[in-house]
């Protein structure tokens, strides 16, 4: 409960039940357009009782960075890799097949804004239910700090999922089959809304490889060439299993406040200890699929470079993960990034590689 | 308030040896903050002395249990300026004098025969016991962030006092969830208060009773003080400063105007949070019924002298 060590004029505090008319508008920022109110307290969050004790400010006091900082925070631009390494190295390996470069590009663009739309929806859903409230390092912060109005994140992920369903339009123009691409596409969303609750039943992990690996990979590949191969499917495997040791990573970081809220995530379920395991597992994992990838699916030796260096990277994590002593240990903070790094190391070794291949 | 005797010669079996020498030596000192807050908040319920008996002892017993544990655990050679247990006695007499008091508290509890009691202590004790394993698992880890010392605290520490406040009420057989929420939400500012105190005092900082100083720092705990007075530093500065041996060493490393500053701005940080403590005392005020609204009255003061240590 760090509340801001800047500020030395006394305090306005409101609190509000759920019950409460009021409660909505305070939570997604619309109740005025001259004061902002901030949560500081949440209390039983996620039943029917949930009190929330915001602290009301005068919008102009807020100090919120530049537009660009809090689009930056909201964006999250480096983990936009996880949709965009899988497309372009499997744009790179497309080799003699001819490419439809209207639908590359526009599908390229549709996928990366929608996934951006997740993440503000996921923004926005987690503030409304609660569990970027409760969670300290949930979510951008940008609406729990003040930044932007849930209001105006949830408006600006509708816009952009309007935008990225036209960007869809060249893909299913030229092969309509796609459109159940597209509707696959909007199980991205279970990630914001959680209607299925696929995230607390512990499916999040699957899902995330599948979307961000084989379904992807072989889906743009596909629309864009009309041809897709079974070395695009093992390449959205490599992808995919890095998807799934962030989403490992993400849940193993709130194993602590996941576990005391009842959440089951597969870290949960698995316990501080065998959390650790799994991550190594995951972990080699990734080596090998991409092992296999480069082995038997393409058969040239050149790709194993992308192996080699994942598996530099993927140590360094590995030694990180093995001396956790703690679930508020400070190394387990930001493990994430760690798979981010990998997924942009992955595609910036591959694509060369796959254009050398090519052209040679 | 009345100071209550928390326990009698004939609590405890006499043949043991040692035992009534330990407690005597571990009671003797404390200040009962714990068992003050429980009076407070029973005294307006009406519970009987009989019953606020049994409550300040249960408290007691099992803070007094934490610390022979906690002494051990951080190899901590002084308590309250006299030899730990741990160290007059035995490590292992020190152990079982804790594991004893923590079965008293259950023994006394299931008398009295109120589950929902019996239950929320059993639960207090299990926090507390969280809050320990998981802050030895933080010593070393320079790192650390305010927040997630927050959540060792909130275990450790704010788990006492959030069954001071709630304690009196399931016993008074007052179960309204909202009032809970509320005194458990005011139990954790407390907690808060208290330890982030505490950690001021290992840097000398409103240290009106002489408490041993850079003893955290130097067993390679970083507490919230020491978290936010290092965080914005320079690394190398901070290296140092980790490996300072004396506060004269560590001002000198991080400049005296930096320490101030930083002081300052954690004071302010507080206040807010005493300000939070004060709201939410108000919304408690408006769900108690009449008869337990002094309880408001009773706590209000207590945020301010339990953060600035006034003498």
């Amino acid at each position: 409960m760090t509340l801001d060590s800047n500020v030395t004029t006394p305090r306005s505090f409101k609190t509000l039940s759920r019950r409460d008319d009021e409660f909505t508008s305070y939570l997604d920022g619309s109740f005025s357009s001259a004061q902002v109110a901030l949560p500081v307290r949440s209390l039983n969050v996620g039943t029917a009782t949930e009190q929330v004790t915001f602290e009301i400010l005068e919008a102009s006091a807020v100090e919120a960075p530049s537009f660009l900082k809090v689009a930056e925070a909201l964006v999250r631009p480096t983990s936009l890799i996880f949709s965009a390494g899988p497309m372009l190295t499997v744009l790179s390996r497309a080799g003699a097949r001819e490419i439809n470069w209207l639908v590359a590009i526009a599908s390229f663009i549709g996928v990366l804004a929608f996934q951006v739309a997740t993440n503000l929806f996921n923004d926005y859903g987690d503030h409304m239910k609660g569990q970027d409230r409760v969670r300290p390092q949930g979510g951008s912060r940008a609406i729990q700090k003040g930044w932007v109005r849930a209001r105006t994140v949830k408006q600006s992920a509708l816009g952009l999922t309007g935008f990225a369903a036209l960007c869809g339009v060249p893909a299913i123009i030229h092969s309509p089959v796609l459109i159940a691409a597209g509707l696959a596409l909007l199980f991205t969303l279970e990630f914001a809304f959680q209607r299925l609750r696929l995230k607390a039943r512990g499916w999040a992990e699957g899902l995330a490889f599948l979307l961000t690996g084989p379904l992807l990979t072989t889906g743009y590949i596909y629309a864009v060439t009309g041809r897709a191969e079974l070395a695009d499917a093992t390449l959205g495997c490599a992808f995919g299993a890095i998807a799934l040791l962030y989403f490992h990573s993400a849940n193993f970081e709130n194993i602590m406040i996941d576990s005391q809220a009842g959440a089951r995530t597969w870290a949960t379920r698995a316990g501080f200890d065998a959390s650790k395991t799994f991550y190594q597992v995951v972990a080699l994992a990734c080596l090998v699929i991409s092992a296999v990838h480069v082995i038997a699916s393409e058969r040239d030796p050149r790709l194993l470079s992308a192996t080699f260096a994942q598996a530099v990277l993927l140590y360094a994590a590995s030694q990180r993960v093995a001396r956790l002593k703690s679930p508020l240990s400070s190394d387990l903070q930001g493990l994430r990034n760690s798979a981010i790094q990998l997924s942009w190391l992955t595609t910036l070794v591959m694509i060369p590689n796959y254009i050398w291949m090519s052209v040679a | 308030m009345r100071r209550l005797k928390i326990y009698d010669d004939q609590d405890f079996p006499a043949y043991l040896p040692k035992l009534n020498n330990l407690y005597d030596d571990l009671f003797a000192d404390g200040k009962g903050f714990r068992s003050a807050l429980v009076q407070k908040v029973s005294k307006p319920l009406g519970l009987s002395d009989q019953l606020v008996l049994l409550l300040c002892q249960t408290i007691e017993f099992i803070h007094n249990a934490s610390l022979l544990h906690d002494d051990l655990i951080d190899r901590s050679h002084l308590r309250r300026n006299k030899p730990a247990a741990w160290t007059k006695y035995t490590p292992e007499y020190a152990v079982l004098a804790g594991d004893y008091l923590l079965a008293r508290v259950m023994v006394n509890l299931s008398s009295h025969g109120n589950v929902k009691l019996i239950q929320l202590t059993a639960q207090a004790i299990s926090d507390l016991l969280e809050g320990e394993w998981i802050q030895d698992s933080l010593v070393r880890d320079f790192d650390i962030s305010v927040e997630q010392l927050d959540r060792v605290h909130n275990l450790k520490t704010g788990s006492l006092f959030k069954w001071c406040l709630r304690g009196p009420f399931v016993a008074a057989e007052l179960y309204d969830t909202e009032i809970h929420s509320l005194l458990d939400e005011c139990g954790t500012i407390l907690g808060l208060l208290f330890q982030r105190s505490d950690d001021l005092l290992d840097f000398d900082v409103r240290n009106y009773e002489n408490k041993a100083v850079l003893g955290d720092l130097k067993s390679g705990y970083l507490n919230s003080f020491g978290v936010f007075l290092t965080r914005d530093l320079a690394p190398d500065v901070r290296q140092s400063a980790f490996r300072a041996q004396s506060l004269g060493e560590l001002k000198s490393i991080i400049t005296e105007a930096h320490f101030d500053s930083r002081l300052a701005a954690f004071d302010r940080m507080n206040v807010s949070l005493i300000e939070l403590y004060e709201h939410q005392l108000e919304r408690l005020r408006n769900l108690l019924p009449t008869q337990a609204k002094p309880i408001v009255d009773e706590l209000l003061p207590l945020s301010k002298p339990l953060y600035w240590r006034k003498k």
